[in-house]
């Protein structure tokens, strides 16, 4: 019967496969190795088998393997025994699935949410959409520009309004062409405010800080001078955003 | 123990709303370190998952997406990815929605269960992400251009998707011309796996004589397939 490959081993006898796959899968039999460096038909015969087996590679990689998911649910104790023990059979044997399955375990023993890595003015901002009680304070008076360093002239704070309160911003001139800012909440019910949480939020920084039970706050360092917005939140969920305020002095 | 004294399981009489508000203050108790109530959050989470409340979910997303999204980012894999850290988040969420029924999520009695379900669909989906490049670098699918949804030679994710069924279909027909375990090993282990026979056998001394035994039963089964006229026409 006429081969497709139209050469004959020019080298005889001829490669057999089994030899052909030991070279392909790394053997180093020099007598092979010298064998398919000269002859043209059983390297074409070594390329058919490697091809076919590259495409069967291709083709079949993990497809018994578990989802990833699948993996996850096991490691929580979440599958019936059978299926369960199907995949603990499957983590054996699949050096996949077992690396796959260590990442998994891995992952499910960080803490989530991670207060290491608390996200920097994520908090208030990502409770905001879950705020229904949100009140929109109103700038009403702000310091005069120009007014700085010149004797006699003083600061103007800034005032916001809300509702039937006011909250003061101290902006004090500090190094660097920087500011420092304090604040008091001026309300009859103070009570409400205490151990509020304040977030300044500007662009690429966000500082924090906590109203005191007389009502008042710091933040901490110095800030830039510039557009600002204001985030406060009661301890009972009572909100308030500042938009648009300008920090000068 | 929370600020506003609700009594525990109170949490289901509360309006989504203020439920949503009870879990985001209670969160913020949480990352300050202090004692916190996790009943509202959970509460959430029951009412998306037992009640089947698309609001709720939405709630959910809502209060975690963010951390979810420098969680990802903090993942070992994610540089090597294809996708944004939002992407992986969006999918994350998407996997969750549809694979824990009511009856998985009988088997979390807690909100840590819950949000330890949902860390394993994060890393799920980034190792889906790995499975997927790893089938791009054989040249067993083309990459995906998620903006265009597909490649030029229409690869989508659907295509994705029919190409996984074809190759089950493929993998049933090898595995009914397989004779015994020994070879149902081999080539699992060669094909799937993607060992080489000395892995083979370092894994499985006692089930083979020598890497050469490998060899022959891997060739044995080659050459069945090969004779196989519905296996040949469909690897081509």
């Amino acid at each position: 019967m006429q081969s497709e490959v139209s050469m004959n081993c020019i080298f005889p006898p001829e490669l057999n496969e089994a030899q052909i796959l030991a070279y392909l899968n790394g053997a180093t039999d020099k007598q092979v190795i010298h064998h398919l460096e000269r002859c043209p038909y059983c390297r074409e015969k070594m390329e058919a088998l490697d091809t076919l087996g590259k495409q069967l590679a291709g083709r079949f990689y993990r497809v018994t393997c578990p989802a990833p998911l699948d993996l996850g649910e096991y490691l929580l104790g979440m599958m019936s025994d059978a299926r369960a023990q199907e995949i603990a059979k499957h983590i054996v044997e699949c050096p996949h699935c077992a690396v796959e399955f260590k990442e998994l375990r891995d992952a499910s023993r960080q803490e989530f949410p991670s207060r290491e890595e608390k996200p920097i003015g994520d908090t208030l901002k990502g409770l905001w959409h879950n705020l229904a009680d949100v009140l929109t304070g109103r700038l009403v008076t702000g310091p005069t520009l120009g007014m700085v360093g010149v004797r006699g002239s003083g600061r103007r704070p800034l005032i916001i309004e809300v509702e039937d309160f006011h909250i003061v911003l101290d902006v004090q001139m500090a190094a660097e062409g920087r500011v420092t800012i304090g604040g008091q909440i001026a309300s009859q019910d103070l009570d409400m405010w205490t151990g509020a949480h304040v977030e300044l939020w500007q662009a690429g920084d966000n500082r924090r800080a906590t109203i005191d039970d007389l009502g008042t706050f710091q933040f901490e360092g110095a800030l830039v001078p510039g557009p600002a917005e204001l985030l406060i939140i009661s301890p009972k969920g009572k909100a308030i955003t500042v938009p648009n305020m300008e920090l000068v002095v | 123990m929370n600020p506003n004294n609700t009594p525990p399981g109170n949490s289901r009489k509360l309006a989504l709303t203020d439920l949503a508000q009870h879990c985001a203050l209670e969160t913020e108790l949480y990352y300050r370190g202090q004692p916190y109530d996790p009943q509202f959050c959970f509460e959430m989470f029951r009412r998306a998952f037992i009640e089947a409340d698309q609001h709720a979910w939405d709630r959910i997303y809502t209060q975690y997406q963010l951390q979810a999204v420098r969680w990802v980012q903090r993942d070992p894999l994610f540089p090597f990815s294809s996708q944004e850290a939002q992407d992986f988040v969006n999918l994350a969420f998407a996997k969750m929605w549809t694979a824990l029924t009511p009856g998985k999520f009988a088997r979390l009695p807690d909100l840590k269960s819950a949000l330890a379900y949902l860390r394993i669909c994060i890393k799920s989906v980034i190792l889906d992400d790995r499975r997927i490049r790893k089938w791009v670098e054989l040249g067993y699918l083309d990459e995906v251009d998620p903006d265009q949804g597909g490649t030029d030679s229409g690869n989508t994710p659907e295509d994705h998707t029919l190409q996984a069924i074809e190759r089950e279909k493929l993998w049933r027909l090898v595995e009914q011309q397989l004779h015994n375990e020994n070879e149902r090993l081999v080539i699992v282990a060669i094909f799937v796996y993607g060992m080489k026979a000395q892995e083979i056998y370092k894994q499985f001394p006692n089930r083979f004589s020598n890497v050469a035994e490998i060899h022959r039963v891997r060739q044995n089964v080659l050459d069945r397939l090969r004779r196989n006229l519905k296996f040949r026409d469909s690897i081509r």
